[in-house]
């Protein structure tokens, strides 16, 4: 654990130093005003530090609306992937379905979602929803189609029903799989965060990125992305610590 | 007791369909040891899970006198669960029937020294252990009947005549009704009171040869071990 903080805190060095050169590189090239537009490092941690009060609900609100929709995204993608990947007549009927919706730019039914479901919350979860749970029935339906055969018959020669096949084979064989697709879930959920609060919104980080943009606080621009990265390190730290817990057998040496 | 007659399987795939199992019969008492003997994919497998009711593609009758909650099977590749500890691998047919009792795997783990791995994970284990507690599993429900589908193989001899020694033990003790199926000639000859010869594919019954003196550890090295073995080696394709 000591070595997991370690190298988290030497790869924030190693990043804000790189920050910081290129900061300095961008104010030694551009004259004038324009130079400010990258803001360095110390500038945006001590922003982030001093405007917390007034980014903090942002931050509050962006990370409830992603952790909802990831929550449903999984339940919704883990269950329907595991199911077309485990039962024949399921994939025949469902995955054509699947190849066809999962590649097209979710981004154009934002306007529709925004106009069906009003300007609230209900419609960025949809919106946020919809782009990830693809990724992760896919990803749930590879880990389900590659469930050893052996398996499957230890349990049903040992008078498992299908339940129980779910249950003791099934679930736990996919889970690691699953659990990377809620990684790449994450920072896919926050890009689509990041577009369903750019507009008709008053709070969340995009909006408040894009409010700073706008009366060209450009240190605050960067703490709000610095606060974006702490929401999604936290959600990472957490599927690390879902995956030690639930996937114990995975991490024997 | 199992009664089999003319069983036959077909496998289907497609258009085309392939004989696997040309018609088998055979009887096991209550509390006997057969032994099914064959070459290498002649559908040993096959028969085996087909009495396990794994396959339902089959014709001919299967009666088996016992629920099918007391029916175990112990498959080739074991089939231990990577996610489980081994406490909860010998206990699973135990969480499948609901059976809050779990004192004889208690007992079972005990008895073939897994116990001091209980929290352990099967990759944690050698290859004869992982064999062992696949027999915990196994009679952990206390069958009546056990199926083995080559139990022991890829085994060192000397783990391999240890755990031989261990299946003849727990079943001469639990009077459980066993059929095992293998390629070797000696675990034959040393595990099975009769000892079914299969054809090579598809199969069918080539002779049934009797081993009524078998039953103690040290049948191994009597003269009647070695006469059932060289009337196995005479009998095989």
């Amino acid at each position: 654990m000591r070595h997991g903080i370690t190298r988290y805190v030497v790869s924030l060095l190693f990043l804000t130093l790189l920050w910081w050169l290129a900061a300095f590189i961008v104010r030694q090239v551009i004259p004038g005003p324009k130079s400010m537009v990258l803001s360095g490092p110390i500038k945006a941690f001590s922003t982030l530090f001093y405007h917390w009060g007034s980014i903090w609900p942002n931050f509050l609100r962006s990370a409830i609306r992603l952790v909802i929709s990831l929550l449903i995204s999984v339940f919704f993608g883990a269950t329907t992937g595991l199911i077309i990947g485990f039962e024949k007549t399921a994939d025949r009927l469902l995955s054509p379905i699947i190849y066809i919706a999962y590649p097209v730019p979710k981004i154009v039914f934002l306007p529709v979602i925004l106009i069906l479901f009003g300007l609230g919350d209900l419609s960025r979860v949809i919106f946020i929803v919809l782009v990830i749970t693809f990724q992760v029935a896919l990803s749930a339906r590879d880990a389900a189609k590659n469930v050893s055969n052996r398996w499957v018959k230890a349990v049903e020669s040992a008078g498992g029903n299908r339940l129980q096949v779910y249950r003791h084979v099934v679930i736990p064989a996919a889970l690691p799989e699953i659990l990377t697709s809620v990684r790449i879930s994450i920072g896919l959920g926050i890009a689509a965060l990041y577009l369903a609060e750019e507009s008709f919104t008053n709070q969340g980080l995009a909006y408040y990125i894009n409010n700073s943009w706008k009366i060209f606080a450009y240190s605050d621009v960067f703490a709000g992305i610095l606060a974006f990265a702490i929401l999604g390190l936290g959600l990472y730290l957490i599927v690390d610590l879902v995956e030690r817990i639930f996937c114990k057998w995975n991490y024997i040496d | 007791m199992i009664n089999i007659s003319r069983l036959k399987v077909d496998f289907i795939s497609g258009t085309q369909s392939k004989k696997i199992i040309e018609g088998i019969d055979v009887h096991v008492d209550e509390g006997e040891s057969v032994v099914v003997i064959g070459p290498n994919g002649c559908g040993k497998t096959t028969f085996l899970h087909t009495i396990a009711g794994l396959n339902d593609n089959y014709s001919g009758t299967i009666e088996i006198e016992e629920d099918r909650s007391r029916v175990a099977l112990i498959l080739q590749e074991i089939g231990l669960l990577p996610w489980k500890t081994v406490w909860k691998n010998a206990t699973l047919g135990l969480d499948l029937q609901d059976v809050g009792d779990k004192s004889r795997a208690e007992e079972l783990l005990e008895r073939l020294d897994l116990m001091k791995y209980k929290t352990d994970y099967p990759s944690q284990l050698s290859g004869g252990e992982r064999r062992k507690l696949g027999l915990v599993r196994a009679l952990s429900v206390d069958p009546k009947i056990l199926l083995m589908d080559e139990p022991l193989v890829s085994l060192d001899e000397f783990t391999r005549e240890r755990l031989q020694n261990t299946i003849l033990e727990l079943w001469k003790e639990k009077g459980l009704t066993m059929m095992l199926v293998t390629h070797d000639i000696e675990e034959a000859s040393f595990l099975g009171e009769r000892i079914v010869v299969l054809t090579p594919s598809p199969a069918s019954v080539k002779e049934v040869v009797g081993n009524e003196t078998m039953g103690d550890v040290g049948f191994r090295r009597s003269e009647d071990f070695y006469g059932t073995a060289q009337k196995l080696r005479e009998s095989l394709p």
